[in-house]
């Protein structure tokens, strides 16, 4: 369950300040896959990131499973993040000299609660990964890459998937793929799953969907 | 360390590099090591054979012995145990081989007498045994040697361990050969007297001696002191540059890897994690590193001509790793430090 409670972001550029985002309260509850539309430079990426305890709020609480996290020290939000909350970045998020199947077992490594070996083969299955469960990041392909990150995120049974245009390298059978994983995992799991996408098709398997203008969350379903 | 490993074994020509270089910072340092402990050994290596306490000698010697003389009667019988010592610099030659020698006249059962490892003990006058140094420069026993400041020959009759002082070799005979060899060490003078004592600092002595804690008399042979002040600054300096160099090409490396830090901080690494992968990778480099390091020098040892004074201690070579290795640990702070810095928000954009 993730909380926003009168959250407001704001930034200073030189002596004008920007409010990336609005005064907001808003709840998402377990099992409830929201898709974040909105034009580019509108706040949604300051508000996955707040969501995500990778930036704190100027004004407001943020709340991920009845805990507040603002005011939390950076060793508290990082165990946070490698706990509670799974990254899907626009960017790679694979470290370029560790094989597919080591990218697991680095988070295997640091993180208890994971996946048993064979989700994660079924993952990687339906992700139509496991040819590649050797190669390098530098070896496979870029929707590949985006396939990868999202099992990632998955991996370590987040109860927050956040996703930041998790198909926007995939062609559309694999968009649509990805997005009936996500969909799954969210209700079998009971996750809270955020995905900001310019992709209307994605928003078919949103149970509710927000549009960001100018710092100012609404919902349009 | 997972992290730091596989970086490692996928970057192997980058790494390469980098042990490279630690070999050759370790091997010039271990071969200084080598060096430094062999010239020290030349001066001193038949001081600390006698495992004495103190030395007694003239007060108007300056220090050195062989200006010193005293008379045997003014200290008898004063410390728990001594023994006389008649030194005399010669040069010596086989005909076929020329040195630089010191002959040491000793009363029979001297503990300044180390242990034969070959032939047999001087009985005769004009009989010496050679340290082991002597054979390896040439000499052989059975040999008759001419002395350059003297009429009398001397024939070896053995060798003892090797046993260098003064950066010359030593010949040891009884005291009538080196009478022979310099009159004025007669019956009633000795050049000094060598004492194993742990009271000797309580021995009233007259005041035309002085009493030196052996330590202090190795530190005022000759050309000694310059000579291990010289080498050790040079180890210092070489342990500066070293971490500094190390550091520096580890900060590099991290700077090159900001991005993933970063991404990896986002996904709930801590800094601690981080900060201990980066250390651990200046563990794994210097280990390999420092390791090569040793055996090559080893090696180069073993194919050094004797003319280098080269003698390995490894205890000393040992602490010398650990130090390396210990400083490019503190070099690689400055990594871990940008690590701290990195802001996960920044690198995933």
């Amino acid at each position: 369950m993730l909380k926003f409670i009168d959250v407001k972001k704001v930034f200073k550029d030189g002596n004008q300040s920007i409010e990336a985002v609005k005064k907001t309260s808003v709840e998402f509850d377990k099992g409830a896959c929201i898709a974040l539309i909105g034009p580019s430079g509108s706040g949604k990426s300051t508000f996955l990131t707040m969501a995500g305890a990778l930036q704190t709020p100027t004004e407001g609480e943020v709340i991920v499973n009845g805990q507040k996290i603002t005011g939390m020290n950076s060793k508290s939000l990082a165990k946070l993040r490698m706990d509670e909350i799974g990254f899907i970045l626009q960017a790679s998020n694979l470290v370029p000299f560790l094989s597919v199947q080591q990218q697991f077992k680095l988070l295997k490594k640091y993180n208890k609660d994971i996946m048993t070996d064979d989700e994660l083969e079924k993952l990687l299955n339906n992700l139509s990964l496991t040819e590649v469960k050797n190669q390098l990041p530098s070896e496979i392909s870029g929707g590949q890459k985006q396939r990868v990150a999202i099992a990632k995120a998955l991996y370590t049974n987040p109860s927050i998937i956040l996703a930041d245009e998790p198909t926007a390298s995939l062609d559309t059978e694999n968009a649509m793929k990805v997005m009936e994983i996500l969909k799954e995992e969210t209700i079998s799991r009971e996750k809270t799953c955020i995905i900001v996408t310019h992709d209307e098709r994605l928003t078919e398997y949103c149970d509710a969907v927000y549009k960001m203008v100018d710092g100012v969350l609404e919902s349009t379903l | 360390m997972y992290l730091a490993w596989n970086e490692i074994i996928r970057n192997k020509l980058k790494f390469s590099l980098i042990i490279g270089i630690v070999i050759m910072i370790s091997y010039l340092l271990l071969l200084l090591s080598g060096l430094a402990n062999g010239l020290m050994n030349l001066n001193k290596e038949a001081v600390e054979q006698w495992e004495a306490d103190a030395i007694v000698i003239n007060a108007d010697a300056n220090q050195n012995v062989q200006q010193s003389m005293i008379k045997i009667e003014d200290i008898k019988d004063k410390f728990e145990e001594q023994a006389n010592l008649k030194e005399l610099a010669v040069i010596i030659s086989n005909s076929a081989v020329e040195d630089n020698a010191i002959v040491f006249g000793l009363d029979e059962g001297s503990f300044l007498m180390p242990d034969l490892v070959e032939g047999e003990m001087f009985t005769n006058e004009n009989e010496v045994v050679g340290d082991y140094s002597l054979k390896e420069s040439g000499f052989s026993i059975g040999d008759t040697l001419e002395l350059s400041n003297s009429e009398e020959t001397l024939k070896i009759t053995g060798f003892t361990e090797s046993a260098q002082y003064r950066s010359s070799s030593l010949l040891f005979s009884n005291n009538e050969t080196i009478e022979k060899l310099n009159p004025m060490l007669s019956e009633d003078l000795i050049n000094a007297l060598v004492v194993r004592d742990s009271n000797w600092k309580n021995v009233e002595l007259s005041d035309d001696m002085e009493v030196l804690a052996i330590d202090e008399y190795i530190e005022n042979l000759p050309g000694y002191l310059p000579q291990q002040l010289t080498l050790n600054f040079m180890i210092i300096f070489l342990f500066i540059i070293s971490s500094s160099v190390i550091g520096i090409f580890l900060y590099v490396l991290t700077l090159q890897k900001t991005s993933l830090f970063g991404v990896l901080k986002a996904q709930g690494f801590t800094n601690g994690y981080l900060a201990r992968s980066v250390l651990g990778q200046t563990l794994i480099v210097t280990m390999i590193g420092t390791l090569v390091g040793l055996a090559l020098t080893l090696l180069t040892g073993i194919f050094l001509p004797p003319a280098v004074p080269i003698e390995f201690d490894y205890l000393t070579m040992i602490i010398y790793m650990m130090v390396l290795i210990v400083v490019a640990m503190l070099g690689s702070l400055f990594s871990v430090i940008s690590v701290r810095k990195v802001d996960p928000l920044k690198a995933i954009g």
